[in-house]
């Protein structure tokens, strides 16, 4: 439990940010203001809002407890699980994206391809944003419970509130600019607490040396790279394939709340420098990430639960003042993943389900109206659904498992839709849809792999399954004209 | 009349001195948490901490309030 002056932090933290979020209403006057802010938000906003976006507090746990328990090999998310494809996706997708003015990734493959693509594409990452929002709500709540003692359901709609009123008053805006201030107070909570674990385990080499000697299980703590036998879910094989080809790229290029951000920039020059604004951010992310759950191997060893890593090592390590700061931190980190689906989701909804199928010729203050009651309807599943969550024991592994559903096949049809002009609407479709049954009975089907949590392996063959169908089907079918493809393919 | 970009660049620096005042009240209260630690590395980091959040948000304040300034 927190006292004192942490606890009037984290709630003058709560209060501010409510009215930060508030205070960008103003800046709201049309659809395109509240879900792409206008077109006029500056790359460095946008970079760290995508940074703090990705990474959140659950990844802060969670990839802390996964250091705890393999080592430094979790890192490989953040550096060639991220900068490589961040690179791609700034130079040769966010371009086409941003200068076709398209609002959403399904639009895209739905102009690439046709509205039943647009659609399936849509409704996946709609289910899963919903999922993952009840999931996002449950943490919250469970951390305002251990730090302030609140019970569950006063804790969901304490950040319930607080999140869903930002987004629904300041749209995309608010949801970037509040990210900026929240990724201030992460790096320099995050800083401090590396800075003082170090001096509490007595520098880096004490802490290597002292943890290697305790037992053959920390032999490859320090290995970036494991083998591919290795009995951790982060295998090189399954680094390279399953994390570097295909999910990086997939989570960069093809995710809406990622890729929104970047639609939100003044021109296409700040586009592009986001993204790569970001990625040199985000290679600073294991500092703050992996060594805090090193040091709690030597401050705290035998954790039963490897998530309890860095809330023990905040707890312990950091003054008063910063206890509460990194405890906002954290907050802020769940607030913005929050705030992200809320807002990509309602726009998912209403560019690519509402408008196109239930009210097709209607004025923009309507669309920006059923955004925003979206956005309430949004906030009232993950509240119902959060308890949900308590079910899953390791919530990063949990929803690294639902992407890998999807996110295979639909970079597959995103990556031949985009290079290869021979692509057809049924390939894409066929690639699409029978890449997601692929991955449902690879996550479903007992011993088709001997590794743990084998989401990496998941991904890499839903890939190549959707990948494999729609290069076939795409042979076999007619080709589009060249007319249709203008501004759409690369090179085209 | 007030072009496209003079209001977009107004617009962005009514935002930074929202995001300044922001960072920088919660520099002042890390710097007031000073007088609630106990150790001196403690004290340390929350002068350094506080001090590094209070100069981001005075900075995005005066910075923003000198643009809006020259652009009238």
């Amino acid at each position: 439990m927190l006292a004192g002056i942490d606890y009037f932090i984290v709630i003058a933290y709560l209060i501010g940010i409510l009215l930060l979020g508030y205070y960008f209403k103003r800046f709201n006057d049309s659809s395109e203001d509240y879900f792409l802010g206008g077109r006029s938000l500056p790359f460095w906003a946008i970079g760290m809002s995508i940074v703090v976006s990705d990474i959140g507090a659950l990844d802060f746990v969670g990839i802390s407890g996964q250091a705890y328990r393999y080592g430094i090999s979790v890192g490989n998310f953040d550096w060639i699980g991220s900068v490589p494809a961040m690179l791609l996706a700034a130079f040769i997708f966010i371009p086409y994206f941003w200068k076709g003015g398209m609002y959403t990734i399904p639009e895209y493959l739905g102009r690439r391809y046709n509205n039943t693509v647009r659609t399936i594409a849509s409704a996946t990452w709609i289910i899963f944003f919903a999922v993952d929002l009840g999931v996002l709500f449950w943490a919250s709540a469970v951390l305002l419970n251990v730090l302030m003692g609140w019970p569950i359901w006063i804790s969901i709609m304490v950040t319930a509130s607080v999140v869903g009123l930002y987004t629904y008053f300041g749209g995309i805006t608010a949801v970037v600019m509040t990210d900026v201030v929240q990724m201030i107070i992460m790096f320099v909570g995050g800083f401090a607490l590396v800075f003082l674990g170090l001096q509490a385990v007595g520098g880096w080499d004490v802490m290597a040396e002292k943890i290697v000697n305790l037992g053959p299980e920390y032999d490859r703590h320090f290995d970036l790279m494991q083998p591919s036998d290795a009995p951790t879910p982060y295998p090189w094989s399954g680094i390279l394939f399953g994390l570097t080809f295909v999910m990086a790229n997939a989570y960069m290029i093809g995710n809406q709340s990622i890729v929104q951000r970047c639609l939100t920039a003044k021109n296409e020059w700040h586009a592009k420098a986001s993204m790569i604004f970001a990625s040199s951010l985000k290679m600073l992310i294991p500092v703050l990430v992996l060594f805090p759950g090193l040091m709690a191997i030597i401050l705290h060893p035998g954790l039963e639960d490897g998530d309890q890593a860095l809330p023990m090592m905040i707890k312990n390590v950091l003054p008063p003042g910063l206890i509460g700061l990194m405890f906002s931190a954290f907050f802020a980190g769940l607030m913005s993943s929050v705030d992200s689906l809320l807002n990509s989701t309602a726009t998912l909804f209403t560019k690519d389900i509402y408008q196109p199928y239930i009210k097709k010729d209607a004025d923009d203050k309507h669309y920006l109206k059923v955004g925003k009651l979206t956005t309430l309807v949004l906030l009232l599943i993950g509240i119902a659904t959060a308890p949900i969550s308590s079910y899953y024991p390791g919530i990063y592994v949990a929803i690294q498992t639902f992407l890998s559903y999807f996110q295979g096949p639909i970079f597959a049809i995103l990556l031949l839709g985009m290079f290869w002009k021979r692509t057809t609407q049924w390939g894409g479709l066929a690639g699409l849809s029978i890449g997601i049954v692929c991955s449902f009975i690879l996550n479903t089907v007992e011993g088709i792999f001997t590794i743990e949590d084998p989401f990496l392996y998941v991904s890499w063959w839903s890939f190549v399954v959707g990948f494999v169908v729609t290069v076939t089907v795409s042979l076999m079918t007619s080709k589009h004209d060249d007319s249709r493809l203008k501004g759409l393919v690369y090179g085209a | 009349m007030e072009t496209k970009e003079i209001k977009e660049k107004k617009k962005s620096a009514h935002m930074n001195i929202a995001l300044g005042t922001f960072v920088l009240f919660f520099g002042v209260v890390i710097l007031i948490a000073i007088f609630f630690t106990g150790t001196s590395q403690g004290k340390i980091t929350n002068a350094a901490a506080g001090l590094v959040l209070a100069a981001i948000g005075a900075q995005m304040i005066i910075k923003s309030k000198r643009t809006i300034k020259k652009l009238g």
